[in-house]
């Protein structure tokens, strides 16, 4: 097979975006990449169809997350809250393309939350977005648009959550497999355009195959001048795993949805175990 | 009338003489190692310095030629090696209130074993904390915390969700909150299938929608309390982490301190604000943080390159030693050579950082009473009355005997920004001025707090008396003046020769000068010149060279002078005699030099009223002792010939060819035999110079410069040829000021020149005119051809005409 022939170079970038502190550090990632990348951003945000469904009954009322007071909403006041949503959106949006000298769009969609995200991916090679919304499960969760894109979505999903940046060093899981080489020429496209290290967990329970399996890592790198590291694991330990990138000071991991890694777990039950921006693909 | 006696060479110059003392040169002598002559002084600093209480500052006064300073540092550096030890003064945060630093004393050498001990936490710190809340112990406990508060906050929010769901609703995010959406099938039920539903069953749903918003409320209004309870439990981990992680380090600090009360509570202190502000610590030392990233951390404990905030996080740890006291034993003895305001008292410095200009506590920069304190501070007190605002800010100080440091502006209220107020420091310290004597008369009398604050005079002589014992000492006194500036060695006879020039320099055969300056000028400058001789060692010769080259160098008006006398632009006349006209002499200062000059004094009489004009006082080109010198001349007239019949004169005397100001009485004998002339039409001999002050009894009395006025008129006598028939009257008084010129003496050796002493106006005017000066008979009568019967003949026919003249203006003829 040949490295680079499934991999698409990363030239349009979608976030996907809502006013959650999530959102926003996945919007930061995006627009470094995109930088880095010489790539196109598009910032989309959802007006969730459903606000709207509701304010066309008789007894519609919103309880405030900060005061807890409650007040009847009218079709009005969603709208005027939806667009004081979408402007702040929009704003944030412009003050980091502009910063970064980016290309970059906004667009603002109403409907499903997820039908429309999942729709706009169709013209990405990339979607970021944040790990939940406002949402008070504890931050380890996946949120349900989360878990659907993640589920629907062909297309590699990068996703954080605040107070997590992409870092200076990326991990990747090598397991010999067609799809975790892919991961690699992704992981070594980023890295390279981000002037970041890798670190490469070579995953193989058989120790058999080691040389084998480095040599095919060398290979893939030859042409590059990314720093690169190489840690075997023999278990998937997904705690361990942790515990590596935060030695690391990562970073993004790069992992394949069906990564023989994550075998023995549910995915979005081994997601949540792990604790760093994720870059999945398939 | 008596025969006068003129001095002999020997008695014009006092030779030096090392009698019973065999040495051959300086190389033979021991230094003096103390100060000759200055006992009231040495005893005046033994007093200031053993006086502890306030007010007992030292004012050493005297010319700028004695060597003050050497010798006050001399005693002061003796007594301070017997005292204690002075301490290190150190300016620390001040965790209460940034802008009063707070002041730190240490025995003396801790106060750099603490910055240097600070300075390590300080490197250390970042890495240490960083370690401590990146280690998993840390990560997981706080986890916990989150995890606990967030899990509480989710189970209430699912088991409401469940609830709302199994009776038909589900909990929706709105953009600002939260709303309950009735389901059908799952999904949320659309507004068509809401109107199909019965009344009654819509009010049943909305009593449960209101039921579930009331839970949903109690929910969220709990909230803030739990995130607030979270807070404080992670506030609380990071203090317990941040504590763990820095006690050791701390500790080791201690351990080094446990006499100082004061550094552990300042270790106190630091510790709680690590605690306090640990994120911020380990916040600032990531890279490309914010404006740190433009100027570059190189090191936490450098402090150059940091803004105020970052700045003030980890610097607030650090120890300014203001004064290091290391090096030092004993008390500190500190001359400070620029006293400015701010070189006194310190100043707060600033560093300018993106066009705002920031301060801190580490820029608090020492005077000289902080250097000096616990010891001695030596200033000018020129230099100090001079510089702006320093002499006030030195006595405000030292009245308080408190030192805070504060500009100028500050303290007369001028400027109100915002600054630094750092805690005043106890003073204790004797300071020492350097003055001139008018100085400190002036300042005795005009400056009100002077004579509180330096009670201690220590006046310094300018002279020494000339005896054999005193003339060995300042053979040593050269001596150790040759040896501390690598000089060549003096024989014995150049030794001698300096002394005679000690004498000269007070005008003094019986005195020697103790301006040392000057005499160290000689021995350079004779050094110079046995060199350019390639003397080994310094001989006579050369020390007369460097004397006449000195001489020469400064004689330029001097020449200047003798030229215009020589060309008779300035009429002076050397032989003959006349009427009403003397040679009178003066003595001009200008810059370093100092030279004599003969001047023609005239006198003109007519009838008048007894006045004696003084020309130069009527276009006040007179001074006032000239002025008192002529009106002498009155009382002397009156007294000896106005007894029977008032005074019917009026006479006039001038300095012709003077047109600076005259001032001085030396010259009031020569203004009296002149006037004396010109009454009774006495000539008077023109090869004579006259210099002496008269009093009205016609004694004659010492004047200045003797020797400058007597070498002044021989130089023009031999410019002109010396006839043997020259020389100058002396008052008597003045012989032992005598240390004239080679060329003088040798003259005087040869008959060719006279230096008369007189006492008396009579003397003298017997000298002068060659005519007794008579003595009044039992008949009150002054036999004739004396010059007291000329004048009172005189007097008496101006005395006749005018009363002739008088008796004419009212209409009466007199028989």
């Amino acid at each position: 097979m040949t490295e680079k022939s499934d991999i698409r170079k990363v030239k349009h970038i979608l976030v996907a975006l809502d006013t959650s502190p999530h959102s926003r550090a996945a919007l930061e990632a995006a627009v470094a990449l995109a930088e880095s990348m010489d790539a196109e951003l598009q910032g989309l945000f959802v007006e969730d169809i459903n606000w709207f469904r509701i304010t066309k009954r008789s007894f519609s009322y919103e309880i405030s997350d900060l005061t807890g007071r409650i007040r009847s909403i009218e079709s009005m006041d969603i709208e005027q809250e939806v667009r004081a949503q979408a402007t702040r959106l929009r704003r944030l949006m412009d003050e980091m393309g502009k910063k970064s000298k980016i290309k970059y769009s906004f667009r603002t969609v109403r409907g499903g939350v997820e039908e429309e995200i999942l729709t706009a991916t169709e013209s990405a090679d990339l979607i970021t977005l944040g790990r939940l919304g406002h949402s008070f499960r504890k931050h380890t969760e996946l949120g349900k648009t989360a878990k659907t894109i993640i589920h629907q979505s062909r297309k590699p999903v990068l996703m954080l959550q605040q107070g997590w940046h992409i870092g200076n060093t990326n991990v990747a899981i090598y397991d010999g497999t067609d799809t975790s080489k892919k991961g690699l020429i992704l992981a070594k496209q980023i890295a390279q355009s981000q002037g970041n290290r890798l670190l490469i967990v070579l995953y193989l329970p058989e120790i058999s195959h080691y040389n084998e399996r480095v040599e095919e890592i060398d290979h893939i790198f030859e042409d590059s001048e990314i720093k690169y590291q190489i840690r075997l694991m023999r278990d998937s330990d997904l705690k361990e795993l942790n515990r590596l990138i935060k030695k690391q000071e990562g970073g993004l991991l790069i992992i394949p949805k069906n990564s023989s890694f994550l075998y023995g777990e549910k995915l979005e039950d081994a997601l949540e175990i792990i604790q760093s921006p994720l870059l999945l693909f398939e | 009338m008596d025969k006068w006696k003129e001095l002999t060479p020997g008695e014009l110059y006092t030779f030096c003489e090392f009698k019973d003392t065999a040495f051959e040169s300086t190389e033979d002598l021991q230094d003096l190692e103390s100060f000759i002559g200055q006992d009231r002084v040495i005893s005046a600093v033994k007093f200031g310095i053993q006086m502890k209480k306030d007010g007992y500052n030292i004012y050493a006064l005297g010319p700028d030629e004695t060597d003050k300073k050497n010798l006050i540092e001399h005693y002061l550096k003796k007594s301070a090696l017997q005292e204690d030890d002075a301490v290190d003064w150190c300016y620390i945060y001040n965790f209460k209130d940034n802008r009063k630093p707070r002041i730190l004393k240490l025995p003396v050498g801790m106060g750099n074993e603490l910055k240097k001990l600070m300075s390590k936490l300080i490197d250390e710190l970042p890495s240490v904390l960083t370690s401590a809340f990146e280690s998993e112990e840390y990560q997981n406990r706080q986890q916990v915390i989150e995890e606990e508060g967030k899990d509480e906050e989710t189970r209430r929010f699912n088991e409401l969700s469940e609830r709302a769901q199994e009776q038909g609703f589900a909990l929706l995010r709105t953009p600002a909150g939260f709303t309950f959406a009735p389901l059908k099938d799952g999904d949320i039920m659309a507004p068509e299938d809401l109107k199909n539903i019965p009344e009654e069953e819509q009010k049943e749903m909305e009593e449960t929608v209101r039921e579930l918003q009331k839970e949903l409320q109690k929910i969220l209004r709990k909230l803030p309390g739990r995130q607030r309870e979270m807070r404080e439990k992670k506030k609380d981990l990071n203090r317990e982490i941040a504590r763990y992680a820095v006690n050791d380090l701390i500790d080791d600090i201690r351990k080094r301190f446990t006499e100082e009360p004061d550094v552990q509570t300042f270790l106190d202190d630091v510790q709680k604000d690590i605690v306090e502000n640990v994120r911020d610590i380990i916040g600032k030392q990531q890279p490309g943080g914010g404006l740190s990233a433009l100027l570059q951390i190189q090191n936490p404990s450098d402090t150059s390159g940091y803004t105020s905030d970052d700045f003030s996080i980890l610097n607030r740890y650090n120890v300014n030693v203001m004064v290091d006291n290391s090096e030092l034993r004993g008390a500190p003895v500190i001359f400070e050579d620029n006293p400015t305001y701010k070189n006194l008292i310190g100043k707060v410095e600033y560093r300018s950082q993106l066009g705002a200009l920031t301060t801190d506590f580490s820029l608090i920069k020492a005077g000289a009473l902080h250097q000096a304190n616990g010891g001695y501070l030596i200033v000018d007190a020129r230099k100090v009355i001079m510089e702006p605002f320093a002499w006030e800010g030195f006595k405000r100080v030292l009245k308080s005997g408190k030192l805070r440091i504060e500009s100028p502006g500050e303290s007369y209220g001028l400027i109100n920004t915002v600054s630094l107020e750092p805690e005043p420091i106890d003073l204790n310290v004797k300071v020492i001025l350097l003055g001139e004597r008018l100085l400190y008369y002036l300042l005795c009398t005009y400056d009100p707090e002077f004579n509180d604050l330096f009670k201690v005079e220590a006046d310094f002589e300018d002279e020494i008396d000339r005896s054999d014992e005193n003339q060995l000492l300042y053979a040593r006194m050269i001596t150790e003046m040759v040896r501390d500036n690598n000089l060549k060695a003096l024989k014995r006879d150049a030794i001698a020769r300096v002394i005679e020039y000690g004498s000269r320099l007070v005008s003094d055969g019986e005195k020697l000068s103790i301006q040392t300056h000057d005499i160290l000028d000689l021995l350079r400058e004779a050094n110079y010149w046995a060199g350019k001789e390639n003397h080994s060692l310094t001989e006579r010769s050369d020390v007369q060279t460097a004397i006449d080259q000195m001489i020469y160098r400064s004689s330029r008006i001097r020449d200047r002078v003798q030229q215009t006398i020589k060309r008779k632009t300035l009429f002076i006349d050397t032989e003959g005699a006349k009427i009403g006209q003397i040679n009178g002499l003066s003595v001009l200062m200008i810059g370093k030099s100092m030279f004599g000059k003969p001047s023609r004094i005239t006198a003109r009489v007519q009838i008048g009223k007894g006045e004696v004009i003084n020309i130069e006082r009527e276009v006040e080109l007179s001074g006032p002792i000239h002025s008192k010198g002529v009106l002498i001349l009155s009382g002397f007239l009156g007294q000896r010939y106005a007894i029977q019949r008032p005074l019917s004169l009026s006479a006039s005397l001038v300095f012709e060819q003077s047109y600076s100001g005259v001032d001085g009485d030396s010259a009031s004998s020569a203004e009296l035999y002149v006037l004396l002339s010109a009454i009774s039409g006495i000539p008077i001999k023109q090869s004579y110079a006259i210099t002496g002050s008269v009093n009205q009894h016609g004694e004659i009395q010492p004047i200045g410069g003797v020797n400058e006025k007597i070498e002044g008129f021989f130089d023009v006598c031999a410019d002109r040829g010396l006839t043997g028939e020259q020389g100058v009257l002396i008052p008597q008084s003045n012989v032992k000021n005598l240390m004239l010129k080679q060329e003088v003496i040798e003259a005087v050796e040869d008959g060719k020149f006279h230096i008369i002493p007189v006492d008396t106006v009579d003397k003298g005017m017997e000298i002068l005119t060659g005519m007794p000066m008579g003595e009044r008979d039992e008949n009150e009568r002054f036999p004739e051809n004396t010059i007291n019967f000329k004048v009172e003949e005189r007097l008496n026919q101006l005395a006749e005409r005018r009363k002739v003249y008088s008796g004419l203006q009212n209409g009466r003829k007199w028989e």
